[in-house]
Order: structure tokens, then sequence, then C-alpha cells
């Protein structure tokens, strides 16, 4: 009904308008990011995740202009402090600020999980969605998924960073020479789950009639994909999506306590959550706060693509 | 269908050469040394007697066709020599020997099954079985406080690693409470009831950990899917007909959403044998996850080769199970 | 019947010490040269002439040992069975034996020294520590490691470093580290300051040196200012013929030296040196592996961090552990000990005298002079001469801990305590 399954006239309009709005006579013709938007308002859950996403990425970039202390200074009178004015969230074991090493660290793992998370989907989304639709390419993607999947990750990290770490060292610099190859190693090797999702999903969306009438009238492959198909996998690209957040930062941690990420003095989220679970029982909230940084943002993230599925849903929209 | 399995079957032979050849040559690419935990008081010329004797220098096609003769021919006639007590197996000794404890793979192998079978296994069935009702009734009650509940559990649970979650339940139960043991005991056999209580109790902090952290993922998955089949026109034809709503879900909306999540169960079953790395640590499980991971950390060539290999042949054989159940889900899906 | 191959000045290796364990001729007869790998039994499960021998072993796993019943002392040892566990962190095993009391013993407890006191503090169990010869110590390269130089970086053909050969430098870097607060903060009752390569034992330990155990930062950038090596651009960063000084210092991972290395590198940007730190994967940095750029030997970077020391008690081949020859270099695949490129000829010719040299007192003025003139040239910085911690549950009684030879030596004599 509302898909391409209806009478001829509306499918050969679809096929080069907005695939899936109503047809609205009368109505002026509306931008549809509009409509997506008015029905993202109306989730009250996505618009508290896009405030707090909001909010830590004010107090992650903003926050470092008023709360001027440098994360890297060492204090060696104050450490293992708890909360005081000084040190509104405490020191470590060595008398580093910890807000501003929440600061610090979220830029980098923001940054790190926005853009890992955005290779690993693309690439996952790409593969699953070309395996799924070509029948020819399905066998060679499928078994080169496998591949990746059956990877020891750990020597294939240490091999990429033997062979291009100098390289980018020298090209980008000692930090963006490693934060893309940390964008890249996370990326490249947690695609594989969203690529076999996506494909498993497609295989039956392939039969179902609407795909079919599309496709009788001569819809382009790269037309059917992009507007019959993806628009129909796009509830599990969400939900990886979120989880591929939260997988980027903690992989970053583990990365970079490997010796394989940042310098060691060079916080991050996950590195804090890392390094305090040790002081659990002496400084309980040092686990705390990255803890909660980690789970408030990837929840934040997981509200805003519910709210964005659910606002790009036609069938949901304007109900 | 039988014919794809059989054809995939035997496509898998040369995939599977072809992924084994590509794990060898990471591993002996990546600089890990075999010596590398020996004591630096060890001289440079030992060091090298050493690698000689490992066979490391070896030229890299001879290394990989001696491993795979063994993996594909000797162990497997091994394997069947101790199942069966007839002597089939040749005797001039030859297996895949690790370079850490000059002992046959296939043994630490086996050893280390039945705890990483226990622990990560018996988590896996608790994830699964936690995580469907999960999505199911989520997804059922959208925006009700259970989804909402059970949104920041999972988010919770994704989002904060085991080795946290791990040290803070020792921290809690075994430090303080004392109720379980903090140190998986690897010899315990169970022999009556109070053996089994005691089994248990060291394995139930260890299964939680990751039995959450599995549950968190795949509800997520089970809940998205679970949304998209609900405002479809056959679940509305359903109904129109008059089937109980009960039917409605389970059967109709259920079966219809269950691809992705077979997928990404299908994903970990391998996974399961791969261990779990972190919670092995944690707990001192030391399973297969450790075995592993104390392998590449020492450039244990043939251990990570053959453990790997064994995994790859988990996928491999998975993914094709998840493709043949996909077809019985959903009877429309062809491969020809 | 145990023979020496050639003359040994210093015989006293055989039978006293971890370092030569003897295994017994007949059970391993049949697993000589190509048949080595086949001894799997054998080499699990070694027939000696110690109190315990091994039920099972599960390697890095468990090992499970009964009750010797041929002990040479028939009421001896004490307990019945003993179980090794392996696997999980220092962390864990510390709290397994002084927190939860599941264990009676654990070693090799690299932990912060705070957390482990606070885990000793609740009464289930003693921390303790023997000191033997292990030095953390910074090596400071000689040669240059400009990435520029590509494959001949860090070898003698890229030529002398462009300002760690001056000593004045190493000297202001090592006046700028506080050793007693490294101690404190990474060690605690596992570690001591030191100033010496060779710290122990005490005929051999040097004296000449002990100045740097006071950290002198205004006096450390005197020297430099002194030297000319001065900040001409503002930047807070010193100036070294027109280069910043600027170094690359890389270590093992480990949570203890990248705490140790966020310290010197904040005190040395006190003196005006800029530091970049690097970690690296112990299986990577020590595994010697000569494609990898990232090995100790290779020590692409300007400093580096690791822990040596020589086994039993004499130091004749561990001194000489810095001649010219030793120096790790493309055609020896990398191997060797000379780690920073040390070369004087006057310490080879030290070395060669120490070989021939039999008197005890002569050797242990040799190898104090040997120390000194390393220490001196400051291409080589001792920071702290390492323990290694262990704990026990109070239950336990008759430990005698000592570093010259396995902590367990005397574990016939261990007893529970009434």
């Amino acid at each position: 009904m509302t898909d391409a399954q209806g009478p001829k006239q509306p499918l050969a309009a679809s096929a080069g308008a907005a695939p899936m709005v109503e047809p609205v006579p009368g109505a002026p013709p509306r931008n549809q990011w509009w409509s997506v938007w008015d029905q993202f308002k109306t989730h009250r859950g996505a618009l508290l995740g896009l405030g707090f996403f909001v909010f830590a990425l004010l107090f992650v970039y903003i926050g470092p202009l008023v709360w001027m202390i440098d994360p890297q200074f060492i204090d060696i009178r104050a450490r293992n402090s708890g909360p005081t004015l000084a040190h509104p969230m405490g020191t470590d074991q060595l008398g580093r600020d910890t807000l501003a090493r929440m600061m610090a660290g979220g830029q980098t793992s923001i940054a790190v999980g926005l853009t890992a998370m955005a290779l690993a989907l693309v690439l996952g989304t790409l593969i699953g969605l070309v395996a799924g639709y070509f029948r020819r390419l399905d066998g060679i993607l499928m078994r080169m998924t496998d591949l990746f999947l059956a990877m020891p990750l750990l020597p294939l990290l240490l091999v990429i960073i033997m062979l291009f770490r100098d390289h980018l060292r020298i090209t980008f610099g000692p930090e963006g020479g490693i934060f893309i190859l940390i964008v890249f190693v996370i990326g490249v090797t947690s695609w594989m789950q969203t690529a076999r999702v996506v494909r498993g999903d497609l295989l039956a969306l392939k039969e179902r009639e609407f795909v079919l009438a599309a496709r009788s009238i001569g819809t382009p492959p790269h037309l059917m994909i992009l507007r019959h198909i993806l628009p129909n996998v796009m509830s599990p690209i969400m939900v990886s999506a979120t989880l591929g957040i939260a997988n980027a930062i903690i992989t970053e941690s583990a990365l970079s306590f490997l010796g394989l990420g940042f310098p060691s003095d060079f916080p991050t989220w996950g590195r804090l959550l890392f390094d305090a679970t040790d002081w659990l029982q002496q400084n309980p909230e040092r686990v705390i706060w990255p803890g909660l940084a980690i789970s408030l943002t990837v929840l934040s993230v997981n509200y805003i693509g519910d709210g964005l599925r659910d606002a790009m849903d036609p069938r949901i929209r304007g109900r | 269908m039988l014919t794809f399995t059989i054809r995939r079957l035997i496509l898998a032979i040369p995939t599977l050469l072809f992924i084994s050849f590509i794990i060898f040559l990471i591993v002996k690419l990546s600089p890990s040394d075999p010596t590398a935990g020996l004591p630096l008081t060890i001289p440079p010329e030992v060091r090298a007697q050493i690698r000689e004797s490992l066979g490391v220098n070896d030229p890299l096609f001879v290394q990989y066709f001696k491993w795979l003769k063994l993996m594909v021919w000797d162990e497997p006639l091994h394997l069947f020599e101790g199942w069966t007590g007839w002597n089939a197996a040749p005797d001039d000794g030859a297996r895949i020997i690790s370079y850490q404890t000059r002992s046959p793979v296939t043994e630490l192998i086996a050893q280390r099954m039945p705890q990483t079978l226990w622990v990560v296994g018996v988590s896996y069935i608790v994830g699964v079985l936690i995580a469907l009702p999960i999505g199911i009734i989520s997804a059922y009650r959208q925006y009700s406080w259970f989804d909402q509940i059970g949104t920041f559990i999972s988010m919770l649970g994704f989002s904060v690693p085991t080795f946290f979650t791990g040290v803070l339940l020792i921290v809690i139960f075994a430090v303080n409470l004392g109720w379980f043991p903090s140190v998986y005991d690897t010899t315990h056999k169970v022999t009556d009831w109070d053996s089994f209580i005691v089994q248990l109790k060291q394995s139930i902090m260890p299964v939680m950990v990751l039995g959450l952290f599995n549950a968190s993922q795949m509800s997520r998955f089970m809940r998205a899917s679970m949304l998209d089949n609900l405002n479809q026109d056959y679940v509305r034809t359903a109904r129109a007909k008059g089937l109980g709503e009960r039917t409605v879900v389970l059967v109709h909306v259920l079966r219809n959403s269950l691809i992705p999540v077979v997928t990404v169960i299908a994903l970990n079953v391998p996974a399961i044998f791969g261990g779990a790395i972190i919670t092995e640590q944690v707990f001192k499980v030391n399973g297969i996850g450790q075995l592993l991971i104390i392998a590449i950390q020492s450039g244990d060539i043939p251990t990570v080769q053959t453990v790997s290999f064994i995994f790859a042949v988990l996928i491999v054989l998975f993914n094709l199970a998840a493709d043949v159940l996909y077809g019985v889900l959903d009877p429309r899906i062809r491969y020809d | 019947m145990v023979n020496f191959n050639t003359p040994t000045p210093f015989p006293y290796t055989a039978f006293v010490g971890s370092e030569s364990p003897v295994i017994q001729a007949a059970q391993f007869a049949g697993c000589l040269g190509t048949r080595a790998p086949e001894c799997t039994e054998a080499n699990f499960g070694p027939i000696g002439t110690g109190p315990f021998v091994v039920d099972e072993f599960r390697p890095n796993d468990v090992i499970a040992f009964s009750a010797n019943e041929n002990f040479r002392f028939p009421d001896r040892p004490y307990f019945g069975t003993v179980t090794f566990k392996g696997g999980g962190d220092a962390a864990a095993a510390a709290r397994a034996v002084l927190e939860t009391g599941e264990f009676d013993y654990a070693w090799n407890l690299q932990i912060d020294p705070t957390i482990l006191a606070e885990m000793e503090a609740q009464g289930n169990g003693t921390v303790v520590s023997a000191f033997g010869t292990s030095v953390e110590r910074l090596h400071l390269n000689q040669t240059n490691p400009d990435a520029a130089l590509g494959d001949i970086r860090s070898t003698a053909e890229a030529g002398p470093h462009p300002f760690l050969t001056d000593p004045v430098v190493g000297k202001a870097m090592s006046m700028a580290i506080d050793r007693a607060l490294l101690v404190e903060i990474g060690y605690g009752a596992g570690g001591q300051p030191t100033c010496n390569v060779l710290p122990a034992p005490e005929l051999y330990a040097s004296t000449a040196n002990d100045a740097c155990l006071v950290q002198d930062i205004a006096g450390a950038n005197a020297l430099l200012d002194k030297a000319g090596y001065l900040d001409t651009d503002g930047d807070g960063i010193r100036e070294a013929g027109g280069v910043p000084i600027s170094v690359l210092y890389q270590t093992s991972t480990n949570a203890v030296r990248q705490d140790t290395q966020a310290l010197v590198k904040q005190w040395w940007s006190e003196i005006g040196i800029d530091t970049e730190l690097r970690n690296i994967d112990a299986s990577v940095f020590f595994g010697g592996d000569p494609a990898s750029p990232d090995t100790f030997q290779k020590f692409y970077a300007d400093i580096e961090m690791y822990t040596n020391n020589f086994p039993g008690v004499d130091p004749q081949a561990y001194m000489a552990n810095w001649i010219y020859d030793e120096w790790p270099r493309p055609d020896t695949q990398w191997q060797g000990a000379n780690i920073q490129r040390f070369c004087n000829p006057a310490y080879d010719a030290l070395v060669d005298e120490m070989a021939q040299t039999a008197d005890i007192a002569e050797r242990g003025r040799l190898a104090r002079e040997m120390n000194d003139m390393l220490v001196q040239s400051y291409s080589i910085i001792p920071l702290v001469h390492r323990g290694n911690p262990s704990a026990h549950a109070n239950s336990l009684e008759g430990i005698a801990m000592s570093d010259w030879d396995t902590e367990l030596w005397n574990i016939m004599d261990w007893r529970r305590a009434e």
C-alpha cells in the first residue's frame, strides 16, 4: 500500500520523486526532512538523547576552555584525592585532575567512536547490500566476511601497526597518524556483523512483492537499493550503529593498553575506565565517571537512532 | 536446498585453505617472537638455537605445508585413535607441537575445552534465553516502562566492558560477601550433588558477566526486528482473520523477525569455542581464549594457527547453517 | 656426575641455584636431539630429588604436586599437596591471597603499592620481597635514531646522537628525576632508589654515584644553561645546535612503567626537555624479531626503559654487555646486549682484565670501576633496584625469601601455623 505495491500511476512518480511520501493532493511541496524532524520531535527519548549528546559534545569541546587544568599535569601531592573543590571529580594515582582528563578523553573517545562506527557501518552496509542483492557477488563477499571473522585480531593489529605506524606518523603527525590508524583498524575489523545482518534481511526482503513490482517496471539496481531496500533494513543498521560506538570506545582502550593506540599519558574514556578498575575498592568514584560517560553516550545514540528510525518510517510518520 | 548445502560444503574447502594460509601469513609476519618471554639473561646464540630447533627459520611454504599436512591428516588420525583405541595413527610421532610447551597443540585444546564450553557456552545459552523474551516484550510494548528499563540495562551491559563488570562482581560477591570464589578451579570434577553446587558457585559470576553482555546485544536486534514486523500488513491480516494475539505475535511475527537474530546467534556460536579472553582472565578460567592470547603473545605459531583454523571451520559451518535456516524461516528465500 | 667442559674460574653454579637444574639421565635418555619434542611426559613431569612430585601439569593453567615419599628428610615436607594456579593478573593474584584467602601464596605482584598496602591492611596476609640484581634503568641512545635516516638509524653509520652523547644532557636528565618518588608510586616495598647499574652483591656495589638519589631540578637547569643548551625561541624547550631537545621515550606496556613515564616526562619538561611517550607490547618489545621496528635492540627511539639483571652472584658476563662488539646491528640480526651503543676502549680493556682475574677483592674493584665508568657516561641512567614482591597468607610459616634462587627454595620447610 504505502510502498510500491499500488497501481501503476503513483509508482511511476515514486521512481522519480521521493519514494515513500503519501500522495497529498493540493499540499505545497515540502522537504521530506522537515516531516522527519517533525516526527523526531515527538519522540521524547530521542529528544532527551539528542540533548544529552549535545551536552556531552559541549562538555568535551567547550569544557576545556572553562576548566583550564592541563590533563597531563601531575600534582603528586594531590594524588588519589576524592572529589574536592580543586578537583571536582578527584584525581588519579599520579594526581592528575580527573575532570580535565574526562574532557580531554571525551574528545578522543567520541571522535574515535563516531568515525570508527561510521566506517564499520558504511563498509558493513555496503558489503551486506551488494552481497544480498547481486547473487553473483554473494559467494565471494561472504567468504571474505568469513575470512575477516576468522582472523585472529591481535596478530593482525601488530602487523598493521608495524607496517603503517611510521609512515602515518610522518605524514599526519603523531596524534593524527594514530587517530587514522585506530579508526581504520577498528572499522576494518568490526563491519562483519552488520554485513551479515543486512544481507540476511535483504535475502528475505528481495523476495517481497514490492521489490518484484519495482523491478518489473525497470527500476535500475542502484535506485532499487537506495529507494526500496535500504529504508527497509534501517533498523538493524541503527542497532549496529549503537553497538558499534560502544564497541569502538572500548576497543580503543584495549588497543592503547596493548601499546597500539595513543601514548599512555593521552587520556580516553575507555582508558580511564580501565586504569580505574584496579582502584575500584579505594576510589570507586574514579570508575563511575568514565563508566557513566560511556554508557550515557551510547544510550543517547541509541535513542537518537530509535527516533530517527521511527521518523524515517513512512508507516509511522504522520500517524 | 540440499544441492545448495552440498555445493557450499565443497566450496568451503578452498575457502578454508585460503583462510588458513592468510592467517598463517599474518601470524608469521607479526613481530611476536617465541623467545620473547625468556629471561633477558639468555644469550642470543642460545635464543638462535631455540628458534632453529622450533623450525621458525624454515621457509614459509615449508612451514605452512608441514602444518597443513599434520592438521588435515595426522591429527584427525590421532583423534580417531584416541576415540576407538584402534592403532591408526602413524607412529613417527609427528604432531602439531606448540612452541611454548613442546606438547601437542590438540592436547592443549582438549585440556581447555571443558571449562570453555561450560563457562562460555552456558553463558551464551543464558544470554539467548534472556535476550529473546526481553526483545519480544520490549518490542510488543514499545516505550512501556519494561522497554525503557530493558533498553537502559542492555545499553549498560554493552557499554560497560567485561573487564570492569567482572572485577566489580568479584569485589562484591567474593571479597565483601564471600559467597563465590574469585578463582575458577579447572581441576574440579563434578561427581555428586555437592560438587555440582561447587561447580555452580564458581561459574556463576563469569557466566553472568558474559551472559549479560551477550543478551544486551541480541535483545537489541530482536527488538528492532520485531518492531519492523509488527507494522506489516500480514500482521493486520492475521489479526483480521481472528487469530489470537499470542499466535499472531509468537508464531507469525516472531518467525519473520528471527532472520537478523539467527544471523547474530550463528555469528557468535564459534566465539564460544574461541572463548572470552577478558572474562577468562578476570576469573582465571584459563580456557581457549587464554590459550590463544598467550600463544599470540609468545609467537607460538602452531598453536595460534591451529586454534584459528578450528575457529575458521566453525565460522564457515555456522554461517552456512544460518543461510540454510533463512530458507526454513522464510521459504521465499532461494539460493539457486 | 657433572663435568665442566672448560676451566671455569667461577664454578659455583651447578647445584647451587635455580640456574642450573639437573635432570635425570635415565628419564630423558630417549629425548635427545630430534626426539626432544616427543617427550611431553618427561618434560611435564621431570623426576628429581625435591620435596614434591608433579601429579598433573596443565600448561599456563594448573600444576598439581604431592609430597615426595622418597624425600631425603623423612619428616618433610609438611604439606601433602601443593597446587599452582596460573592465569589472571597480578592484582587478582594479590586479591586471592590477601582479600579472599583462597590461596596461600602469590608471587610477582607488580601492582600499585597503595593498592597492595590496602589489601595487606585487611590482615589476611603479608607482603614480602627479596632483592637480587634487577635494576630498572633508562638507556640513552648514543647513535642517531632519526627516522629520516631509514635503515641505518640507530647504527654506527647513522653517526652519534645529536645531543644525548653529551654527558651533560644525560646528567641533567638524571638529576631531574626523583627516584624516591618513583619507588613510592610504583614499587613500594618492592624497590629501592639506586644510582648503580650493578647494585648487588655488596662487594660489587659502588657508592661513588649516590648523589643522584636527591632530585635537583634547579641544579639540572643550571647545568644545561652553563653548557649552552638554551631556550632561544621561548617555547619552553631548550635547543641543541638549533634543534629542540625533544626525545621519544619508549618502554614495554605495564601500568607501573607508564606511570613512571608520565612522571619522568613532567620532570623533564621542567628542565626544558620535551618528551613523547610510547609503550610497546612486551611480546614485541622483548621479542627481538629483526623485522619489527619496535624491539628494544633496534632502539628506534631516543630513550628506552626496562629492567635487566644477571643470574647467580657473579657479574662478569653482565658487565661484558657494554663492550663495543655487543652493539646490536644489522649484520648480527640486531642481537647484542650493548643496547645504548656505549663505546669506550678503556671499558673494553677492563672487561678483558676481569676475565683473567681470579682474586675476589680485585674482581670487586674492577666491577665497581666499570659500573662507575658506565654510570658517569650518562648513557645509562639507573632508576630503581627492584625486588620481587610476593604475598603469603598469615597462616603460612617458614618462608625465607631469596632473589638469588627461586623463592620456593625452602618449600620443604613451609608449614601451617598452629
